[in-house]
């Protein structure tokens, strides 16, 4: 497998070690780096230092001889004068460019190169004259400097002090060591102490799958309780428990609906099979055998359709209904729908109007389940409304976009039955209900309406009237 | 005319071979796949009832294999409604869809359009036995006698004379004289015809608008 993928399919507590030591490991290395470099700095600086001091010294004893002889006879003060440092190597170059002396007299010595940036005996040299020159083995560090022999004629002698860079650095080798070996420590502790302390941190989060897996459909009402556990898991657990909510009323309204389909179903199937089986126990004509058949068909057409009305809002929960929303003339469609309805509604003696509308009313909606919303609600109106009742289509323009209100007459709805008629398969009144009805219709017409981000009510005044209003938002 | 009926239920590829005889039709039923596709590719036939579901191969791989040589039109069966399956079954070249449970009526009527070559052209004056519509003045009599009807009425009636001898399913009269194109609850449809039947055909002796039980209506004189 990839690293970096088992690394992010690890555990937490392995994916926060691994992240706590990477980031210890590149801190301490860091700081480690920065101490190094000062500590090398420092070294140099006091090295330099120490150049200066020398050229400073061998002034001071230039000034005591008094000519260049006397200087060739006695050169013990210059040797005493480096010795002990280790690798410095002094130089004394007469005016004509002889070398005078060179201290302490060793074979390895660095080669003298013609001398650079000479500080004048006019100044007293600083650390800052020390510069670099390249040398096979090593880099070296040299001050040059005018000296001044003690005669009265000032004889300039020029001082060339030099010492290899690399004196320290066996030490500082030790110490580069010693320094990684002390980050690496250090970041072992970290990743030890931060899987310990993210280990401890989990903890809670094993109660929290050890209370997870003791949830079943049939333990929904089980709650996770994490009251004492860190906030990030409290809201973990307040999120998993408001899901829980969810699913338990989910899995309830499902198992309901399953036990109202399979009651609406028998009865239809129940009728068949009674109504065959009778036919079939003795010979009968061949007009009672079509009677039967033809009574059959209207049976199966009525499943046909529960079946499609049960599909259709499956379908609307799981949103795959595409809908094809298109603009349309609303008092077209409630002409339309009046229209279709009016010989029903004359039959049932009710008056079937749509109240007049001033302006021109646009609907943003698929036409078809438009019609079929206002269709079910006709339908319905005039199921209810007793002869020479009344049923109005009224539209008006509301707050958020469009109204259209479907008002009938009659005894109106029972208040226990208002929070309840949307429901699947509720029927106010199991006794009067037609057969024909599947007790879908008013839960289509609000998973119609919901489909497009709409809304249906139902107002209600015992034994007067009526009122169904759809509500359709606004296109903006 | 030869229509083979692919369909591996039983009864119900019986009873639609029982059917599409009765109705005038010479029909052969395959109960699988590969024998359909084997019918369809080497016999001659008008039309091809094509259901999805079927051992062996299913009615989508048939349909496509026998479009690789043959246009014979298809009619697809299928339990399923999916809007997905229809798009994928016209666009593998099925000339029509039918879902299932569907009423034998509107099976016959998609069959009756699929198998006319030309689309009926439409004609000024239709007459029925001693009915007459002259669809552009939109005016009807039976005999000499001239009868007022309802813009409603004079579209129903005309949508079954039309179709003269065809049954009309309450849906597809419901979607084409209201546009409603959902099934519904409501009687509609009946009291529609009872409405216009009160206007053309109680008056008289003969009647024309017939009602087949459990599938719909039928305007044609019977002897």
């Amino acid at each position: 497998m990839n690293p970096v993928a088992s690394i992010r399919s690890g555990s937490i507590a392995f994916r926060l070690t691994l992240l706590f030591s990477l980031v210890a490991m590149l801190t301490f290395t860091a700081v480690g780096t920065y101490l190094y470099q000062l500590l090398v700095q420092k070294i140099e600086l006091r090295d330099d230092d120490r150049l200066v001091d020398k050229v400073v010294l061998a002034r001071t004893l230039l000034s005591d001889f008094p000519s260049l002889d006397a200087l060739s006879k006695s050169p013990a003060p210059f040797k005493h004068a480096v010795h002990g440092s280790d690798g410095l190597t002094l130089r004394l170059i007469g005016p004509d460019g002889r070398l005078l002396l060179q201290a302490p007299a060793r074979a390895n010595a660095p080669p003298l190169a013609p001398l650079h940036n000479v500080v004048p005996i006019t100044r007293t040299p600083v650390a800052d004259d020390v510069h670099k020159q390249s040398w096979a083995p090593d880099e070296l560090r040299v001050l040059n400097a005018e000296g001044m022999l003690g005669d009265t004629a000032g004889t300039p002698v020029q001082i060339a002090i030099s010492r290899p860079r690399s004196r320290h650095s066996e030490f500082l080798r030790h110490y580069l060591l010693n320094l990684s070996c002390a980050v690496a420590f250090g970041a072992t502790l970290v990743a030890v102490f931060g899987f310990l302390i993210v280990r401890r941190g989990m903890q809670p989060l094993h109660l929290v799958i050890s209370q997870a897996n003791n949830i079943s459909t049939h333990r929904l009402n089980t709650r996770l309780s994490v009251e004492r556990g860190p906030a990030e898991l409290r809201e973990l657990a307040a999120a998993f428990n408001a899901m829980l909510d969810r699913l338990e009323d989910g899995v309830q309204r499902l198992s309901g609906f399953a036990a109202d389909l399979a009651h609406d179903m028998r009865t239809p199937v129940n009728t068949l099979m009674v109504e065959t089986q009778v036919a079939l126990s003795q010979p009968r004509s061949n007009e009672e055998y079509q009677a039967m058949a033809a009574s059959n068909l209207e049976e199966y057409e009525h499943l046909a359709h529960m079946i499609e009305n049960t599909l259709f809002l499956a379908r609307v929960d799981n949103a795959q209904l595409a809908i094809a929303r298109a603009m349309l003339d609303a008092r077209a469609e409630l002409r339309r729908v009046c229209n279709y309805f009016s010989g029903l509604a004359e039959e049932a003696g009710v008056t079937l109007e749509i109240r007049e509308i001033a302006s021109a009313a646009h609907l943003y909606a698929d036409a078809t389940l438009l019609r079929r919303a206002l269709g079910n609600l006709l339908s319905n109106a005039i199921t209810h409304t007793p002869p020479g009742g009344r049923i109005t289509l009224a539209m008006q323009a509301s707050l958020q976009g469009l109204q259209i209100d479907v008002t009938n007459t009659g005894e109106g709805i029972a208040a226990e039955h208002m929070p309840h008629i949307f429901e699947r398969y509720y029927r106010a009144d199991y006794a009067r209900a037609s057969s024909a009805s599947t007790g879908l219709g008013l839960a289509i017409v609000r998973a119609i309406m919901q489909l497009h981000g709409g809304d249906v009510s139902v107002a209600s005044v015992p034994g007067a009237r009526t009122t169904f209003s759809l509500q359709f938002l606004a296109l903006n | 005319m030869r229509i083979l009926i692919v369909e591996d239920e039983t009864k119900t590829g019986d009873y639609l071979r029982k059917g599409l005889l009765e109705a005038g039709f010479q029909a052969d039923l395959a109960r699988t796949g590969p024998g359909g596709l084997d019918l369809a590719l080497h016999e001659d036939y008008a039309l091809i009832v094509l259901d999805v579901m079927l051992p062996g191969l299913d009615g989508w791989s048939v349909l496509r294999r026998l479009r690789e040589r043959k246009q014979t039109p298809v009619l697809m069966l299928t339990a399923r409604d999916e809007v997905a399956d229809r798009v994928r079954g016209l666009e593998l070249g099925a000339d029509d869809y039918l879902i299932k449970p569907f009423a034998f009526a509107e099976l016959l009527a998609r069959l009756r359009t699929l198998l006319r070559r030309a689309p009926p052209r439409p004609r000024d004056t239709l007459n029925v036995a001693d009915l007459c519509i002259e669809v552009q003045r939109r005016r009807v009599s039976r005999g000499d006698v001239r009868i007022d009807l309802t813009v409603q009425d004079f579209a129903l009636l005309h949508l079954l004379a039309e179709r003269e001898g065809d049954v009309l399913s309450r849906s597809l009269i419901a979607s084409h004289v209201w546009d409603m194109n959902f099934e519904s609850d409501t009687n509609v449809v009946d009291v529609a015809i009872r409405r216009l039947r009160a206007k053309i055909d109680d008056p008289y002796p003969v009647k024309l608008v017939h009602t087949v039980r459990g599938m719909g209506y039928v305007l044609e004189a019977r002897a």
